[in-house]
């Protein structure tokens, strides 16, 4: 698969911009190399009720890999930051798992991704 | 404490059974095909099928008018049958996308693609497949869009005075390059209008389809304007479809349930790239949303006094496909509420053939209105009724998508300027 790093960028960026709309301050991301797959963990503090963006991001990290899918629109993921492309994150990774610190606010997202 | 710690679980989603979805749109385009005996006899089909296959199918070719109604729905059928057949082969997960794909083949075999012009571009994308050392399974939607440039293939085969040696040779050649290029075309162009045209495939394609007439143009090949519309089939046609489409709102009540719940839901999205009403909201809620995009159509296409043939029956079923993926009544309204405000003010009338096809394929604007409004929807589809008259001379009208070609453009110019007057706006306060 050609530009695997880039996706890879791509990924986060659409987080990190998720994060933003939650009212995120401090980001944390980090992307570990694995000859067989990549992960991916982004961290956020994060205000207000987030209840249902973490309902709809849930919803939209559980889209299967679609790796036909994925080919001809990767480069849309983290391109604007008023709408959102994280069902594509969904169709480009394995699995996910999401961990919210309801009382502090942080959210943390990690992702798997297998070359 | 909001949202929990449980992994994401993904698993193929309950809602969208794979069996369904295929089993639905083999009997669909089955049905079809048997509904041509309602208009001719076998072999009068047969003769009107090779009527379609070797005649020049470039803008506006309206193959209920070459070969008759019967061979007309006998092609789109037998085409989108194998178009299922081959994704099938290739295990392809079906999703939205899918659903949009086949149904864009079967309308566009309605006037331009046909049994023999589509299969040298599929071939142009799968070598490009083999040269990539991947599955030719990860390029194939490229290859079912791409076929969007299929008349110049046959007019390079029917319509140029060479030796038919020479001509077969040049016809392959031209449509493995244009597949060839597709793929990686279709990703690059995507940034171009940020998703917001939902005919990708369509822009590229008048991109490569403008490359390709320019070369023709450079050796004398001069493009006649060509326009074969059949009139008179709406008494016929429109209660058939309408039934069609009925009976399409009908299975996909009873798949949920006998429920309307998910089609609110749908109605809500903004239908930008990536919106897969399918894997979002389940078969039932995607199959109401279809038919609903169906039959508003047919009847656009009566009160504005216009035709159904086999152009318009294109615009139909490309917004039928494509309401699985993007598009639905409140994201559609504007843009057509735009091509119609665009047929009050302007020098041509709505029930032109160009305007009657422009209305409908607009759509492929869509999430402009989803994202930004109906004010800059109705903006976005008057700007698309102008541009999309004169692209066409671009590419000749070998490129089928002409607005999905213009769509991409509007989308490019108009998607910045709305973001920053709203930008502008949030940073005054206002």
């Amino acid at each position: 698969m050609v530009h695997e790093h880039e996706r890879v960028v791509r990924m986060v960026s659409e987080l990190q911009n998720f994060l933003f709309s939650m009212g995120a301050m401090e980001i944390h991301s980090e992307i570990r190399e694995t000859p067989e797959c990549f992960f991916v963990s982004i961290k956020g503090n994060t205000r207000g009720n987030i209840c249902r963006k973490l309902d709809k991001l849930r919803k939209l990290l559980r889209m299967p890999r679609q790796a036909d899918m994925e080919e001809e629109l990767w480069l849309l993921a983290g391109s604007v930051d008023y709408d959102t492309e994280l069902s594509l994150v969904g169709m480009m990774t394995d699995s996910a798992e999401i961990r919210c610190d309801g009382e502090a606010g942080v959210v943390e997202i990690e992702l798997l991704r297998k070359k | 404490m909001p949202g929990g710690n449980e992994p994401v679980v993904k698993t193929r989603d309950e809602a969208n059974p794979q069996n369904a979805v295929y089993v639905i749109l083999a009997g669909t385009f089955l049905s079809l095909a048997l509904l041509s005996l309602l208009f001719d006899t076998p072999a009068g089909i047969l003769q009107g099928l090779e009527r379609i296959v070797t005649d020049p199918d470039y803008l506006i070719t309206d193959y209920m008018g070459v070969g008759g109604v019967g061979a007309a729905f006998v092609n789109s059928g037998l085409v989108s049958l194998l178009f299922i057949g081959l994704l099938r082969c290739l295990r392809v997960q079906a999703t939205g996308i899918t659903i949009a794909a086949i149904w864009t083949v079967a309308g566009f075999s309605f006037f331009g693609k046909n049994l023999l012009n589509v299969w040298f571009i599929v071939a142009g994308v799968w070598l490009y497949a083999r040269y990539r050392k991947e599955p030719f399974s990860r390029f194939v939607y490229a290859a079912l869009f791409g076929t969007a440039l299929a008349p110049l293939v046959t007019q390079i085969l029917f319509g140029f005075n060479l030796p038919l040696a020479f001509r077969i040779s040049l016809a392959v050649l031209a449509g493995l390059s244009i597949g060839f290029v597709l793929p990686p075309l279709g990703t690059a162009m995507m940034r171009f209008h940020q998703g917001f045209n939902l005919y990708n495939i369509g822009f590229v394609s008048g991109l490569v389809g403008s490359v390709y007439l320019s070369l023709f143009r450079s050796y004398g090949f001069i493009p006649a304007s060509r326009l074969i519309w059949t009139t008179g089939q709406n008494k016929v046609l429109a209660p058939l479809f309408i039934l069609f489409f009925a009976w399409q709102f009908l299975i996909g009540f009873l798949l949920n349930g006998r429920r309307f719940t998910g089609l609110s839901a749908i109605m809500g999205y903004t239908g930008r790239v990536v919106t897969d009403f399918l894997l979002l909201e389940g078969l039932g809620p995607t199959l109401m949303n279809m038919a609903l995009g169906g039959i508003g159509s047919i009847l656009y296409i009566l009160a504005i006094g216009g035709d159904i043939n086999g152009p318009t029956l294109a615009g139909v079923f490309t917004v039928v496909g494509f309401s699985a993926f993007g598009k639905h009544p409140r994201n559609m309204a504007p843009i057509v509420a735009g091509v119609v405000l665009g047929g009050l003010t302007k020098v041509w009338g709505l029930s032109d053939p160009p305007i009657q096809l422009a209305a409908l394929f607009a759509t492929t604007l869509a999430p402009v209105a989803g994202e930004f409004g109906i004010f800059w929807g109705i903006v976005a589809g008057f700007l698309h009724s102008s541009l999309v008259l004169n692209v066409g001379a671009l590419h000749g009208g070998f490129n089928l998508y002409n607005n999905g070609f213009s769509g991409g453009a509007v989308a490019a110019v108009l998607v910045p300027v709305i973001e920053a007057i709203r930008s502008g706006r949030e940073s005054d306060g206002s």
